[in-house]
């Protein structure tokens, strides 16, 4: 009798259990993100392990200057990192140019990216379809183009192996060497790669911001400023705190920049040291100082996400997009200073923006890099005989445009799940924000993106070589990799969208019982489109251009990037500067072509 | 919405499965080691005819994997496709790839796949670094060597220098002048002289390819320090009041060690030599440590012109590197450091891995893809190419260059001497993977200070 009780009690528990489970379940948002909580902690724990085990742990190369057996475990790299002779040049130096260097490039791309972002949505200057399109440049080019063309320019005799640069030609004004090389000018240059991350994601807030709260600080006689202070930027705090966090993270693990603007006077960056130290991956001669580096890199990014998680759990939710009327207030610029500002604006993109695409252009007509004494040459595009090692004019050589193939076909892949996974995570995450789940997997989500590519790349790449079937497939192992690396531009895209939409609107359409699914294609994406469509452009184009991260998994000629390798191995950095040119221009099209189809592009998006 | 949470739910299980599942292992590979050990053994006494007849009969139609630090390689492809498919037609349709990689990389993913018990991975591999190769490549018995017959049986080859690891060839770094404009009075005579207060030498970092610190330890070698202490007191030196007293500590070795501080205090680095380069190209009067094909790349135009380089050892005014003197520069000319040719333990192909190699350093079709250039000495000297009247030929008014060893001298830094002389005459240094690894960590402990508090 007892027992048969037990019994009935256990099954009403199981019962109990399982409705429970189904309940859970049976919310969407939970359901999501515990697949993607399981599946982001697998993906990020694999490589937060490695780099944690290397940091303890003797390596072959490193074995005879520790005296130790390979595989022991040891304090040895963090004796030498943080404690030796080297330590103040090797780590506490560069670690002190990278936090300056970063944070400068927060203040810059905010102040570019805000300051645009607001002419362009929020008054009435004109070109603003001219100027959102093409501020957007400095972001879909590789890095060191900009730098490249920064240091063209500027360059004069008053530096350290200088010459008569662009500027000092042109005008007889040599720049002096902290203009060219150095902090000021790799933070600046960063600043401005950057700068379309804070005019993406300020710009989407301030687009779709509703005015009524504006204009009833107005009817109160609230001054101007004050209506700035106390109601514009708390509203776009989410999106600046994001940008913070996107820019500081990407200009601390930045190296083409570094290298470029920085190399030249020994101006050196932790990850100008990443790079060199993790180079032959566990096999390196420093590969445990790298993966200290790589470790308080992760540890810098997780400080500042958790910030960033702290102000979002707790400030008030600053919803834009409701289920009420909305409208934008334009601010006056004034019939002339609407003009003077945006020839200012216009001049200052101009150069920014389309000069180093100029330069892209030029480089690769000209026979010598920077060499423009002789006019242009077509051959390295239209040559049909060998220039060197078997590369023909760039028309002419099949593997460049095979490699573009597999650029495209790669970064479509990423950018469809990366993109289609970061909406579904900043969905589920805006809806049970303050559950400690949506929490771990929001800081999850991010985490890859605090995690150096280089040390990425060569982790997944002895990963793979022990599931077979994996490392035969290269081009899967690019996706895993890519999507990875790129979930948090989507999620985060995502979030911020989501956190502006009222929960109103959902909930009318579940009253009356419209499936989810429908729910989410129907009226959240639609309402939403810019910013979820960024979400599948961000990754698009940082996968257009990434090299470090694709490094050890894809094979040569698999992706343009690490053609461009060769081609610049092989003498030929017209070919590599035309293959740049190519790739940017195909990211273009791509932009265009879906500005057309679906009317949002990464511009458009806030309203260019 | 139940359908697709179950999609979710089962894409979430297999990701978990898959991603779980270490299906690598080590089961048999030993076995493949030993097998190829033997057939690499008996490759060794093998023609090159009867390697090619094997080669042809085990890959036929299939892939052989291949990558290299250097990416010329290529161009040897279809020739060696030709000569296997004389032996069976379907060799016509063979792969090689031509993944290249840098000298760091290219050990992460040899080592790698060979740790990981890969068995359809990479065959064989060009590489640098004697350092690099020593300890993972021969010293872990990782890598395994081959030696063409053909090489072997030749009198002319340096057995001990270069057959084990197997050299196919010397790529050269050599110290250059731009003599252009305001420059044009700057004379590199002396090792000693790029150590002056205030030079300018371009080049790479050793931080991102460690042939660059390779050299430099040779340097503490007893034999260069002798060179260097030579140097030093000759009256070319324009460093002569150098203060030695910091290095007394160093013994025997405090040329070497003065020397290297002085060259790196000196350094402006580049993450590749390109880019040195084409930096050295617009530093009237600065100096160049850069590999010495390098140059050969430029393109004449009005501003630049390869008539501005001096070659230190061989001066400013060489006409034929055949007939060339004494060098030009005290102390050493240059750095040679080698490409090595090895077979992996576990390839799939190691009659047509061998014949490759075989291919490549005893034919002057396969080492035509090096020997186009200045600055590439085959270990096989007979497969040389003459480079000695490179820079002769006419130069159009649209600076389109026709090279032609019977026209006048136009770039005399062009002019190649043989291997030979740069060995006897501008005393280069040559890698020594085993000295190397010798004395590695202590002077990269003084390199890296060095660098660090630059």
């Amino acid at each position: 009798m007892e027992n048969t009780m037990n019994l009935n009690s256990f099954k009403l528990k199981v019962k109990k259990g399982v409705n429970k489970g189904l309940t859970f379940f049976g919310v969407p948002a939970n359901s999501i993100l515990i697949i993607f909580g399981i599946m982001l902690l697998i993906l990020t724990l694999i490589p937060m392990i490695y780099v944690i085990i290397d940091a303890f742990t003797i390596h072959l190369m490193e074995s005879g200057a520790a005296g130790l057996p390979v595989g022991s475990w040891t304090l040895y790299h963090w004796k030498e990192l943080f404690a030796s002779d080297t330590s103040v040049g090797y780590f506490y130096k560069p670690l002190g140019n990278s936090l300056l260097v970063s944070v400068l490039a927060c203040i810059f791309s905010i102040i570019f990216g805000g300051v645009v972002a607001f002419l362009v949505t929020r008054t009435n200057m004109p070109f603003k379809k001219f100027i959102s399109t093409v501020f957007i440049f400095p972001y879909i080019m590789p890095q060191w183009t900009l730098a490249l063309f920064w240091k063209n320019f500027f360059i004069s005799t008053n530096c350290t192996a200088g010459y008569v640069g662009e500027l000092q030609a042109l005008t007889g004004f040599a720049s002096p060497e902290w203009l060219v090389y150095g902090p000021f000018s790799i933070s600046l240059v960063l600043g401005l790669h950057y700068a379309p991350f804070a005019y993406i994601l300020i710009g989407g807030i301030l687009r779709n911001m509703d005015a009524n709260l504006e204009e009833a600080a107005t009817i109160l006689n609230i001054p101007r400023w004050k209506i700035f202070t106390r109601i514009t930027i708390p509203i776009v705090k989410p999106a600046i705190l994001s940008t913070v966090l996107l820019v500081f993270s990407s200009a601390m693990s930045s190296y083409p920049v570094a290298v470029t603007l920085g190399k030249p006077i020994n101006f050196e960056v932790l990850a100008t040291e990443l790079q060199v130290m993790l180079q032959g991956g566990k096999f390196s001669s420093q590969a445990g100082m790298g993966s200290i580096i790589s470790i308080i890199l992760i540890l810098i990014g997780v400080i500042i996400l958790t910030i960033n998680q702290v102000s979002t759990g707790n400030r008030k939710q600053y919803t834009t997009v409701s289920g009420k009327s909305g409208q934008v207030s334009k601010n006056n610029l004034g019939k002339v200073g609407k003009w003077i500002v945006a020839v200012i604006l216009s001049i200052l993109v101009l150069f920014f923006c389309i000069g180093p695409m100029v330069s892209f252009i030029f480089e690769s007509l000209l026979p010598n890099s920077g060499d423009y004494s002789i006019g242009f040459t077509t051959k390295w595009w239209t040559s049909t005989e060998v220039l060197r090692n078997g590369y023909k004019g760039i028309f002419y050589t099949p593997q460049i445009w095979q490699a573009l193939g597999g650029s495209i076909l790669l970064s479509v892949v990423c950018a469809l799940f990366a993109g289609t996974f970061g909406l579904l995570i900043g969905y589920a995450v805006s809806k049970k924000r303050k559950s400690v789940l949506a929490q771990g997997v929001n800081a999850l989500a991010f985490l890859p993106y605090l995690l150096p590519s280089i040390s990425i790349s060569a982790i997944f790449f002895m990963v793979s070589l022990n599931i077979s079937w994996l490392y035969a497939m290269p081009f899967l192992l690019c996706v895993i990799v890519g999507v990875l690396k790129y979930i948090p531009f989507a999620s985060r895209s995502s979030l911020n969208a989501m956190l502006q939409l009222s929960g109103e609107i959902e909930e009318a359409a579940m009253i009356q019982n419209i499936p989810w699914w429908k729910r989410m294609l129907r009226i959240v994406f639609p309402i939403q489109k810019s910013s979820f469509l960024s979400g599948y452009l961000l990754p698009f184009i940082s996968c257009m251009r990434e090299l470090s991260l694709f490094v050890f998994i894809a094979p040569t000629g698999m992706i343009l990037t690490t053609l461009m390798f060769q081609l610049e191995e092989t003498g030929l950095p017209a070919l590599e500067n035309g293959a740049n040119l190519i790739l940017v221009v195909v990211i273009l099209i791509f932009n265009w072509l879906i500005n057309k189809v679906t009317g949002a592009s990464l511009d458009k998006g806030i309203g260019g | 919405m139940k359908k697709i949470r179950n999609l979710l739910t089962v894409s979430a299980a297999m990701l978990c499965a898959c991603t779980m599942t270490g299906c690598g292992g080590n089961s048999g590979v030993e076995q493949i080691k030993e097998t190829n050990k033997e057939i690499i053994a008996e490759a060794q006494t093998l023609s090159r005819d009867e390697l090619m007849k094997k080669a042809a009969e085990e890959i036929g139609g299939g892939t052989l994997k291949f990558i290299g630090t250097s990416s010329r390689f290529k161009n040897a492809i279809d020739a060696f496709k030709a000569e296997l498919s004389k032996y069976k037609p379907d060799c016509a349709n063979m792969t090689i790839t031509t993944d290249t990689a840098v000298d760091g990389e290219i050990y992460l993913t040899l080592c790698g796949e060979i740790e990981a018990g890969i068995s359809d991975g990479y065959d064989a591999a060009l590489v640098q670094d004697g350092y690099q190769l020593q300890n993972l490549g021969i010293n872990t018995g990782y890598f395994l060597n081959y030696v063409p017959k053909e090489w072997n049986d030749d009198p002319e080859t340096n057995k001990d220098l270069n057959s084990n690891p197997f050299s196919l060839q010397y790529n050269m770094k050599t110290w250059m002048v731009n003599n252009g404009g305001s420059g044009a009075d700057v004379v590199l005579d002396n090792v000693w002289d790029v150590t002056v207060d205030g030079a300018r030498i371009h080049t790479m970092s050793p931080d991102n390819e460690n042939v660059n610190r390779d050299w430099l330890i040779m340097l503490t070698g007893d034999e260069w320090c002798s060179v260097l202490e030579e140097a030093f007191n000759d009256p070319t030196n324009d460093n002569k009041d150098l203060d030695l007293t910091p290095y007394e500590k160093y013994g025997d070795q405090k040329y070497a060690y003065a020397f290297i501080e002085g060259f790196l205090k000196n350094a402006i680095f580049y993450a590749d030599d390109g880019a040195a380069r084409d930096a050295f190209m617009k530093d009237q009067g600065g100096f160049g440590w850069i590999v010495y094909s390098k140059i050969a790349s430029i393109q004449e135009t009005a501003a630049i012109t390869k008539k501005d380089i001096t070659i230190a050892a061989l001066g400013k005014d060489t006409t034929d590197g055949a007939t060339q003197g004494a060098s030009k520069v005290k102390g050493f000319g240059g750095f040679m450091y080698k490409h090595y040719l090895q077979v992996m333990p576990y390839s799939a192909h190691p009659w047509t891995s061998c014949a490759f190699i075989n291919f490549l350093s005893t034919t002057k079709e396969g080492y035509s893809a090096w020997a186009v250039d200045i600055g590439d000495y085959p270990s096989m000297p007979s497969i040389n190419v003459d480079r000695t009247k490179y820079g002769h030929g006419t130069l159009g008014s649209d600076y389109t260059w026709t090279q032609d060893d019977n026209a006048e001298n136009v770039f005399s830094c062009l002019n190649d001497p043989a291997s030979s002389w740069w060995e006897d005459q501008a005393n280069v240094v040559i890698e020594n993977p085993a000295y190397i690894v010798g004395e590695y960590n202590n002077v990269d402990s003084f390199i890296r200070q060095v660098i660090a508090n630059k």
